[in-house]
């Protein structure tokens, strides 16, 4: 029994801490990409605006259950606009709060500090919590995903400015000698984002896979074995390449003819 | 004539709300899977900047002068957004009953998103856009460039569906770094000094 518990940590861990590592709301759905491909240029630019996240995603996430309660089934069509509009509503005070930490932050985030009031993130987490009724686990979801979207955030802003500014939270780095202006730029981010994803699914892959590999050398337990593989091909179904099969299958076909011409 | 052309041009391409600024609505994993979503989304997306614009720019001038307008801003910006998106929601409810079920589940996410409030803030700061004409170009122009995007994203999609990537890039991964390397391509256009 306790061979077996050993084997689930990894398991264990990744449902406890799903929404962070596990269905990452930037590296898997794709939610907040705006201000991790443009805003986020630096380890300030980043704090400020996982602050920033926080301060709205968190409010809304709570009061919005409360208030659905209280609307009539008819006029449940508000609950979209009426969750941007609240949480435009707390984005003044933090934007007072994070420009009192660092006033050059607000300038260099432009118009995309405003924009965390219509953050695809904050709309996917109302959705997640809006027929939950219990606060203590709406808080818990949103705390998960505040932390699964600031840690690409910090992640992707340490990157940045330590290649392009040559500095990390404004200190110089000796030994950055090469610095590239080019990784403020939209297109880095979106790669620099895209090579996040990829490390991170790989990371993924590769504990699967040695847990595998530890099963099979560890004696006669098949069934672990088999359980293990299953789980891997879940996780690689839940993955964004879910095409429908006609289209693949007309794709390939159309290669293939290319190929024999 | 030409000034309206040139606007939206450089709305759709140099300035494309996605490649260039990466504004995107209801997530980009979803958004992507099929034509007829895009088309619908961008359609919808486009309608309302063509219609929020011109207000937007009138109520930008009457609070411009306004000593809170840092603060008030983004709320003013987003309160036209969801006027209108009331407004388009009941009429259409009670007089267009049928277009309404083709496209009343897509409009609240098609109205207030970050491609749409981000498109207003970005006019009521750009001072270059200082009539209603060029307020309405670079809406028209950011809303088709936005479908725009999100077609070349589909197709390329599509295709690198069926091509032999590494596991792990494959899916969303890859469809980022090719979003990447096309707005790479518009950054020849524009240099790298776009204003926040």
């Amino acid at each position: 029994m306790k061979k077996m518990s050993k084997r689930n940590y990894y398991r264990r861990f990744l449902s406890v801490t799903k929404g962070i590592f596990l269905k990452n709301p930037v590296l898997t759905m794709g939610f907040a990409v705006p201000f991790v491909v443009v805003a986020t240029t630096s380890l300030q630019t980043a704090v400020g605006l996982s602050i920033g996240l926080l301060l709205t995603l968190v409010p809304v996430g709570l009061i919005m259950p409360l208030l659905m309660a209280k609307i009539p089934q008819d006029f449940q069509w508000v609950d979209y606009p009426l969750c941007a509009l609240i949480a435009a509503f707390f984005v003044l005070p933090t934007r007072v709060i994070v420009g009192n930490i660092s006033p050059a932050l607000m300038d260099s985030v432009g118009v995309y500090f405003s924009l965390l009031c219509v953050s695809t993130l904050l709309f996917a987490a109302r959705g997640k919590t809006r027929k939950e009724p219990d606060l203590a686990k709406v808080l818990l979801e949103l705390v998960k995903i505040w932390i699964g979207a600031a840690m690409v955030l910090l992640l992707v802003g340490v990157v940045r400015e330590i290649f392009g500014y040559g500095t990390l939270w404004g200190k110089a780095l000796p030994w950055v000698k090469l610095r590239f202006s080019g990784v403020m730029v939209s297109a880095f981010g979106f790669i620099l984002l895209g090579f996040v994803a990829a490390l991170g699914k790989k990371i993924h892959r590769t504990i699967l896979a040695a847990q595998i590999w530890t099963a099979r050398n560890r004696g006669p337990i098949k069934e672990k074995l088999i359980e293990l593989a299953h789980k891997m091909r879940e996780d690689e179904e839940e993955t964004p390449e879910e095409l429908p099969k006609e289209t693949v299958e007309e794709t390939s076909k159309e290669n293939q003819g290319k190929e024999q011409e | 004539m030409m000034d309206f052309l040139a606007v939206f041009a450089a709305a759709m391409a140099a300035e494309n709300l996605f490649f260039a600024r990466a504004f995107d609505s209801y997530g980009l994993r979803e958004l992507t899977r099929e034509p007829k979503r895009i088309l619908v989304f961008g359609g919808l997306t486009t309608a309302v900047l063509a219609t929020a614009g011109p207000i937007a720019y009138g109520v930008n001038r009457l609070i411009a002068g306004s000593s809170m307008y840092y603060y008030i801003n983004g709320l003013a910006h987003l309160l036209i957004l969801v006027l209108l998106f009331a407004a388009a929601y009941l009429l259409l409810q009670k007089y267009a009953p049928k277009v309404f079920d083709l496209i009343g589940q897509y409009l609240p996410y098609a109205a207030i998103n970050c491609g749409t409030l981000g498109s207003l803030l970005l006019v009521a700061k750009d001072p270059d856009i200082n009539t209603v004409w060029r307020a309405l170009a670079y809406h028209c122009g950011a809303g088709v460039g936005f479908t725009l995007a999100m077609l070349l994203l589909w197709s390329l999609n599509r295709r690198l569906s069926s091509c032999n990537a590494g596991k792990s890039f494959r899916g969303f991964p890859l469809q980022l770094i090719t979003a990447g390397l096309i707005a790479l391509a518009l950054v020849g256009l524009t240099g790298n000094q776009l204003p926040a």
